[in-house]
């Protein structure tokens, strides 16, 4: 998992691998902490997630709260195959927004 | 692509690791029998979420075995999952509500959403989960 400021306002996240229970269970302190000690829109870039199961949703919806508590977004981005499928059938609408590249997901972000 | 019927039955003591021995199982015949990405991807997603559930809710130790069954054949994949703990019916549970804020309950449903089919039965102690997953959405 990796970090990344791309402008003032917005951090990239890059996840790998599998997000199962196990592997979330082991970067959701990690990922919890970083978004919010930055205060900033996050992007979510899941382009080399190859797994995810409803853990995953799970840690993704419950920080996308409390960024929007703060009137910042969470968009995902860079969703493949099965996974974009999942996303679509998850019932993210108003919550989390999903976006195929990276530029468009800063074009969600820009237009808010 | 998957070209004839192939089968697979295991059982698993009911632990914490049952899900870290259990998939790899699952995964090589699948691999073996080049089964289409997404009824690799469908079949994980159920066996976490059944075993991820019998782990979170069961009692401890109402839970003491799982059985798996697989029947893979070029319309899909068949999977059973059955295990010895509590009662306990997924189609029966309501669809999550429309608040996308909340957080849980979202495995039940993405499995509904995701199988072609998706039946239980209490059948002899048992919790049997039979679904069909299909190469394509």
């Amino acid at each position: 998992m990796e970090f990344e400021n791309i402008g003032p306002d917005v951090v990239r996240v890059t996840l790998h691998g599998r997000l199962d229970a196990r592997s979330i269970d082991d970067i959701e302190t990690r990922f919890t902490a970083a978004l919010a000690a930055g205060d900033k829109h996050a992007l979510v870039d899941l382009g080399d997630v190859g797994f995810a199961a409803s853990m995953a949703l799970r840690m993704l919806i419950s920080n996308a709260r409390v960024l929007l508590r703060r009137g910042h977004r969470l968009v995902i981005f860079g969703a493949r195959g099965s996974v974009a499928e999942m996303l679509e059938h998850s019932g993210l609408d108003g919550l989390i927004d999903l976006a195929g590249t990276e530029a468009e997901a800063i074009a969600v972000i820009a237009g808010r | 692509m998957v070209t004839a019927e192939a089968a697979l039955q295991f059982d698993l003591p009911f632990d914490p690791q049952a899900l870290e021995r259990g998939w790899p199982l699952i995964e090589a015949f699948l691999d073996r029998h080049a089964a289409e990405p997404r009824i690799g991807f469908v079949a994980n997603l159920v066996f976490e979420e059944i075993l991820t559930n019998i782990e979170r809710h069961a009692p401890a130790g109402g839970c003491s075995a799982i059985h798996v069954a697989l029947a893979l054949a070029p319309d899909g994949l068949q999977l059973e999952i059955a295990d010895d703990g509590p009662a306990f019916d997924p189609c029966a549970i309501p669809q999550p509500p429309a608040d996308p804020a909340r957080e849980g309950g979202r495995g039940i449903h993405l499995m509904r959403r995701m199988t072609h089919r998706m039946r239980y039965r209490r059948e002899q102690g048992w919790n049997r989960l039979e679904v069909l997953i299909t190469p394509t959405a």
